[in-house]
């Protein structure tokens, strides 16, 4: 149905609400200023997608990407 | 109760401070989402909102034609608007007048605050548990908040009353009566223009004496003004937004079972639902807020009127993949 997630937070957009780091952990991580970043190269491992959905959802900034490969 | 005319054509004619609208927006919206991507009402002087995920998005960022100067949508626009930066702020200044305020906020930071915000909601329980029941909003959500910010701005505690009664004032009866307004801005800045000469005289290490200290891109500190407007921002969006969020998060509780039922948090699926839960919760945070136009700019579906105020609610995203480039 789907190939593999890809997320990616635009620093231009991110406003630090730290909200998707709240709910996905596994798939962001904050900045010594608080900035949200995506761990890694943003590639959602399996069985987290929709945990980059919610992530996306709930961003109040529209910063976060998620595309798919 | 309202002294305005109520409501009878939604999409021609809306009210965002009809109780209809305060208790339950959600199906008001799908009306008008069904009819129109932005609809208009004459009350407020003229103001519009976008219904939809695409409308909002286009305003939000769109901020070359829509300034965030004016946020909250009045019956009267003095001038110049009052600033609180950096909900106030356009680009460039936005930017780094937010990132000035986010390391207090992080989660360690907030983690640090915990055992203080602990107590406060044990202190508040203490007075009403006897009873076995009481009013959430009133006893407990009101006040956490106002303590809890209190104790981060390094004020008194004590003087609770007064930021609830200048928040009433500013954000509730404010929006119609202009002079009740500006009365509690006043107020509120006098009394932080009392907290700062103070810490002149004798720093303390609390969130005012952050900002005092803060240097802003230039280096240079920041204006009186500046930390003024930052700091009545604080009072007010660290209570009203909180005290709504945890107020509105304990009706959700309250009235579905479901949800009730404490999560084992060493259970994956547990843990899930615990953050199903959270954005939910999160999702009743998500208020309104204003930008004024400063030009002519067509709105999907309107012919836009100069300088009009266009109110952004959050709506719902359709859930799509993007493609990449």
């Amino acid at each position: 149905m789907s190939g593999r997630l890809k997320i990616h937070v635009d620093q231009e957009k991110c406003q630090g609400h730290a909200r998707c780091k709240s709910l996905a952990p596994e798939l962001f991580e904050l900045d010594e200023f608080g900035n949200a970043h995506e761990i890694g190269d943003g590639t959602v491992p399996k069985g987290l997608e929709d945990k980059a959905w919610l992530a996306q959802t709930n961003c109040p900034e529209i910063a976060i990407e998620v595309t798919e490969e | 109760m309202s002294d305005q005319a109520p409501v009878i054509d939604w999409v021609h004619d809306f009210d965002h401070t009809d109780p209809r609208w305060t208790e339950n927006p959600f199906p008001i919206w799908d009306e008008l989402r069904a009819k129109n991507p932005v609809v208009h009402t004459e009350r407020f002087l003229g103001c519009y909102l976008p219904t939809t995920y695409e409308a909002v998005k286009q305003i939000s960022y769109d901020t070359e034609h829509f300034s965030s100067r004016r946020v909250v949508v009045r019956t009267a626009r003095p001038e110049p608007p009052v600033g609180s930066p950096p909900i106030t702020s356009d680009p460039p200044e936005h930017k780094p007048a937010k990132q000035l305020l986010l390391p207090p906020f992080t989660p360690d930071a907030m983690k640090k605050l915990e055992p203080r915000v602990r107590a406060i909601c044990n202190e508040l329980i203490d007075e009403f548990i006897a009873e076995g029941k009481c009013d959430a909003a009133a006893r407990y959500s009101k006040h956490i908040p106002v303590r809890a910010i209190a104790h981060m701005l390094g004020i008194p505690e004590k003087d609770g009353e007064l930021f609830i009664n200048w928040i009433h004032d500013i954000l509730e009866l404010g929006i119609k009566d202009d002079r009740i307004l500006m009365q509690a801005v006043q107020e509120m800045s006098a009394y932080f223009a009392g907290q700062i000469e103070q810490r002149k005289k004798h720093p303390t290490e609390d969130l005012i004496s952050t900002l005092m200290n803060a240097r802003d891109k230039n280096g240079q500190p920041l204006s009186d003004a500046h930390v003024l407007g930052t700091l009545r921002l604080l009072l007010i969006a660290g209570i009203d937004t909180t005290w709504s969020a945890i107020g509105a998060s304990l009706w959700h509780l309250a009235k579905t079972p479901a949800d009730r039922k404490t999560p084992d948090r060493r259970a994956r699926a547990a843990a899930d639902r615990d953050r199903g839960i959270l954005a939910r919760l999160f999702a009743g945070d998500d208020g309104a807020r204003g930008h004024e136009g400063d030009r002519d700019q067509r709105l999907p579906g309107q012919t836009r009127q100069h300088g009009a105020v266009v109110v952004s609610c959050r709506q719902p995203r359709p859930r799509r993949v993007s493609r990449r480039r």
